[in-house]
């Protein structure tokens, strides 16, 4: 099934999808670092996170499901690539196809780099007195951290941008226009929100 | 309306293995020509001078056939929304407008000739499966097999699909899937399409990557070109009968049922 290209489509939505639910609940826990309590429902939040037994099998799962959605878009990148060998001369955009759209693969790129100094910053950084809460902050109040973690929070919305309804059309389920506007709104609603945080911190100190 | 002076700019390619290029022709048309007639026109002049006409498909030009094809000014089938190329008037270009003409462009899609392409991949995809070849006997009783207004209507839609192959033309990926689609579900909703349902689906699933066309990535400017406006809707029914027929077995597989 899945060395197939509708196979390998669906494996893009499926893990694409774990990855979607994955930012939400991120976001969501995230969202503690705006209580005006000096950090103490964000840290004591990581803490239960952190010695939570249920951590690392959702890790491994979360890799998992990364792994195999830049394997299969890369497969299938490579697939369309030998398929169109010639473009157009000249081309005119119809139908829903945006800049988004057509910039997935970059745009993913993008956030795969941004992970690995993201996870090495905040998994695997260093954290002292003020916990994980301090860490955030400390790293935030530089300027050239708080700027590329919001532009690299645009591409992710960029990326989502033409995500959700695009996994739901390959599940099958015929995406029409209100769910493509879902779509998008679902990914400003995300972005923004993770974008928000290194702005909130620049700003507050 | 007057006449309007045209600078056409047409893919030009002597042969399938051969390099190609753009030549650039002026013509004057009338409002009411079809822009197939105008490529008639611009090739009579070429042969009064003793140079090799532009080669391009067309049979019925009222839009049924699905044998004309032309990427112009970039749109497959050009502007015009629910029309084939031979359905284009030259009323919808200005006066000194220049028009650039493309043959269709995917690997599966070769050029034979100029704006020629051999669109015969098409064909092994419904040789794979888009028939049927159960005996259903003489012919039954009327109302005997009871499909539903809304059924024959869904079938209706993507039995429009007239094959001309400009969803694949303006996908980026060169994917066959509108038509695929089509080709599979106006049989797949019917009772008649039930026994080979599950073959089926599996089998022009493997044609249609076996004829190296790629992927779709929910872009929908197949449905937008499509000339016959067959829904993307359809895309998302071949991804479901693809899915179900990789989890129903043979032998589960419904045959004939009245749904």
């Amino acid at each position: 099934m899945f060395s197939t290209s509708i196979g390998k489509k669906l494996g893009m939505a499926l893990t694409g999808l774990v990855l979607y639910s994955f930012l939400i609940g991120h976001l969501a826990g995230n969202l503690q670092l705006f209580f005006d309590d000096g950090g103490t429902a964000f840290n004591t939040y990581a803490e239960f996170m952190i010695s939570n037994p249920l951590l690392v099998p959702t890790e491994f799962v979360l890799l998992g499901a990364l792994v195999l959605h830049v394997w299969f878009a890369a497969s299938l990148t490579r697939l369309s690539r030998q398929a169109k060998p010639q473009g157009y001369a000249v081309r005119q955009a119809v139908g829903g196809r945006s800049l988004a759209s057509r910039t997935m693969i970059w745009s993913g790129s993008t956030i795969l780099i941004f992970l690995v100094i993201h996870i090495r910053t905040f998994k695997f950084g260093q954290t002292g007195e003020g916990g994980l809460f301090a860490l955030v902050a400390d790293t935030f109040h530089q300027p050239g951290w708080a700027a590329g973690y919001v532009v690299v929070m645009t591409v992710l919305g960029f990326h989502l941008w033409h995500a959700m309804h695009s996994a739901f059309q390959t599940l099958g389920w015929h995406a029409r226009a209100g769910w493509r506007r879902a779509s998008i709104l679902m990914s400003i609603l995300i972005a923004g929100g993770f974008a928000a945080i290194p702005i909130y911190f620049f700003l507050a100190q | 309306m007057s006449d309007v002076d045209i600078t056409l700019k047409v893919w030009r390619q002597d042969g399938p293995d051969q390099k190609g290029r753009f030549e650039t022709y002026q013509t004057q048309a009338t409002p009411d020509m079809s822009f197939l007639e105008m490529l008639d026109v611009v090739n009579d002049s070429l042969e009064e001078g003793q140079k090799l006409p532009i080669s391009f498909d067309s049979d019925c030009r009222e839009g049924i056939c699905g044998m004309c094809s032309l990427v112009i000014n970039g749109v497959a089938h050009g502007p015009g929304e629910g029309t084939t190329t031979c359905q284009l008037y030259m009323r919808s270009f200005a006066d000194g407008d220049t028009i650039t003409i493309e043959p269709f462009r995917a690997r599966s899609f070769p050029v034979i000739r100029d704006l020629v392409v051999d669109r015969s991949a098409f064909d092994d995809i419904v040789q794979a499966g888009g028939y049927n070849s159960v005996n259903t006997g003489s012919a039954p009783d009327a109302n005997s097999v009871l499909v539903s207004k809304d059924r024959a209507e869904e079938a209706m839609d993507a039995a429009a699909c007239i094959g001309c192959g400009a969803c694949v033309a303006t996908c980026k990926n060169a994917s066959a899937m509108l038509f695929v689609s089509a080709k599979l579900k106006h049989l797949n909703v019917l009772p008649q399409g039930q026994p080979e349902r599950r073959e089926r689906s599996r089998a022009m699933l493997k044609a249609m990557d076996d004829a190296g066309f790629g992927h779709c990535t929910n872009e929908y400017e197949c449905e937008a070109v499509c000339p016959k406006e067959i829904s993307v809707g359809t895309i998302a029914f071949l991804n479901r009968e693809v899915y179900r027929s990789s989890l129903v077995t043979s032998s589960l597989a419904p045959t004939v049922t009245g749904e």
